[in-house]
């Protein structure tokens, strides 16, 4: 069973502020889901590759050529900020 | 006016011969959705002035005898995963609840282009997360054949909208069996295509090297029509694929069908194995050959795709920070906002979720869960590739349940979890298929699941409409 304290790395990690009763809850369902992944355990993988695509895609590039504005994207950006100046969007300071 | 069986083609010619007008059509439809989904909630958000605007370009369109596209006058719902530029888009929390579209995604420019009539957003689970739609921040969909019961998710308001007349198609999503899930348990036809045939700019992310956009039809030709309008490589999807050759149409009387033995063993609802295993004896005595396959991994499948979705889903999530958009939780320091926005925006199941996939990636985790999972991931694409050297389709359940009573599964999130262990595969696999109606319980759908090789929709469709009519 995970422990509070691991329980509180991870929702740190996740930037989640979880309740008390949350935190156990989690507990609880880590422990089970967790339980159930162990299946893979049964599963020999030597020499797999991983597969991290089914279909292989590969990288796309483009021109370095601007693209047309889109001013209507833009206010709409700017608007659902929780803070905007001038169209900029406005965030807490990150080093406080 | 009978909307019941008004079909794509059906609404073109009842334009062209002036049986009604666009307009008309369109006010019909949101008549319906007003007088029945205060029951269902199949929508989040109905898109009438949207819809009227649509319905009288169209309208004007037949009066000055113009061309008409592919699916003029056509009422669609879209699942409120899919952006409609100036329109809400939730995808089905609390933490979008607000956020308006800032563009239209691909898929949505291309529906309108081809002159559909957006009736509404549909309902869904949080961020994709769940099988039944109860994860919604906006309250469950009820079936249409049952109101005491789920419609099956994530995509549950789309599969509702078309079974109850609310639309006669609708854009959904399917990471883990969300079209097909929904469609099964609503008795319609709900499609995934290949990974890549669909453009998924546009689209709320959930787990990205699953997610494709798909149709829900009544029936498979339109199904496939609106599949045909929006396909295509996208310059803005990066995983996107140009189009390849269609695959073979194959006649039932050459088909082979493979049957995973696997799949029908302990878990599986026995009145459900009854009236898959019926039709696919219809199939069999109309010619079709039935072939028993071996997917030998698949006992693992579940466990890998989940440790994917999880992972993906923790790294997609994490953009819902309350700073750029969404519900923010203002804060006296920037860790805190971040911390109470997500905290109070996101529901459980996602918490849940995030909280998983961060510890599958983290150090001393990562390579015991993510990395073996993407190993499982290989081994299950082998095991795919060797049935299909024996079967041109691949044939199943759906679902292990019935649609089952709305509460019974909530707080369980492993019960909840094994609603999809049919469907996950295909994605993790990244292969087309298909579900469509195969039969009832008592008055409760049950689907039939087609899968086939990558790009082969051709195949898949076309034995869909034969089967769809033996099936009928």
């Amino acid at each position: 069973m995970i422990t509070k304290e691991e329980m509180q790395k991870i929702a740190s990690l996740a930037r989640l502020a979880l309740t008390p009763e949350e935190v156990e809850k989690f507990q609880k369902d880590f422990a089970d889901i967790l339980a159930y992944f162990d299946v893979l355990k049964k599963v020999d993988v030597e020499g797999v590759d991983p597969l991290t695509h089914p279909l292989a895609v590969k990288n796309v590039l483009r021109q370095d050529i601007p693209e047309a504005e889109n001013p209507i994207a833009q206010e709409h950006i700017a608007k659902a900020a929780l803070e905007q100046e001038q169209g900029y969007v406005k965030v807490p300071g990150v080093f406080q | 006016m009978n909307t019941a069986s008004l079909t794509i083609q059906g609404i073109r010619q009842g334009l062209l011969q002036k049986e009604f007008s666009a307009v008309e059509l369109a006010k019909e439809f949101l008549r319906t959705i007003h007088a029945k989904d205060k029951e269902l909630n199949a929508f989040i958000e109905i898109t009438e002035d949207l819809a009227l605007q649509q319905a009288a370009a169209i309208d004007d369109s037949i009066r000055n005898n113009e061309q008409l596209p592919e699916l003029a006058g056509v009422p669609c719902s879209v699942k409120d995963a899919i952006l409609v530029q100036g329109q809400r888009c939730t995808a089905g929390s609390r933490i979008l609840e607000h956020y308006r579209a800032p563009y239209d995604a691909t898929v949505v420019k291309k529906i309108q282009d081809a002159g559909a009539v957006i009736v509404g957003k549909t309902n869904m689970d949080e961020f994709g997360m769940g099988g039944s739609t109860e994860n919604s921040a906006f309250g469950p969909v009820r079936n249409p054949h049952d109101l005491a019961r789920v419609a099956g998710g994530s995509s549950g308001g789309s599969a509702a909208s078309v079974a109850a007349n609310e639309s006669v198609v609708s854009l959904g999503e399917d990471t883990g069996g969300s079209i097909r899930l929904p469609a099964s348990f609503c008795g319609v036809v709900g499609m995934k295509p290949t990974y890549g045939q669909v453009s998924r700019y546009g689209i709320i992310a959930l787990a990205s090297s699953l997610d494709q956009v798909g149709p829900f039809a009544k029936n498979v030709q339109d199904a496939q029509t609106l599949f045909s309008v929006i396909r295509g490589k996208d310059p803005k999807d990066g995983t996107s694929v140009e189009q390849q050759a269609e695959s073979e149409e194959i006649p039932l009387k050459k088909l082979r069908i493979g049957v995973p033995q696997e799949y029908f063993a302990q878990g599986l609802d026995e009145k459900v194995a009854q009236v898959v295993k019926d039709a696919l004896s219809k199939i069999e005595q109309a010619g079709a050959t039935i072939v028993e396959v071996e997917l030998p991994h698949s006992q693992y499948a579940l466990a890998s795709y989940y440790i994917v979705n999880m992972s993906e889903a923790s790294a997609n999530l994490a953009r819902y920070d309350g700073i750029r958009y969404g519900f923010s939780k203002r804060a006296s320091n920037l860790l805190a906002v971040y911390e109470d926005s997500r905290g109070q925006g996101l529901g459980s199941e996602v918490k849940r979720r995030i909280m998983l996939g961060t510890y599958t990636l983290s150090h001393g985790y990562y390579d015991a869960y993510y990395t073996k999972a993407l190993k499982v991931r290989t081994l299950l694409k082998q095991d795919f590739e060797k049935a299909f050297e024996k079967a041109d389709l691949i044939a199943g359940p759906v679902s292990p349940f019935l649609p089952f009573p709305i509460g019974e599964k909530a707080h369980d999130p492993l019960a909840m979890y094994l609603v999809d262990i049919y469907t996950v595969p295909v994605n993790l696999m990244g292969l087309p298929a298909m579900s469509l109606p195969a039969g009832k319980v008592g008055n409760l759908p049950v689907g039939l699941h087609l899968v086939a090789k990558p790009f082969a929709e051709h195949t898949i469709f076309s034995a869909g409409k034969t089967i769809e009519q033996l099936l009928a």
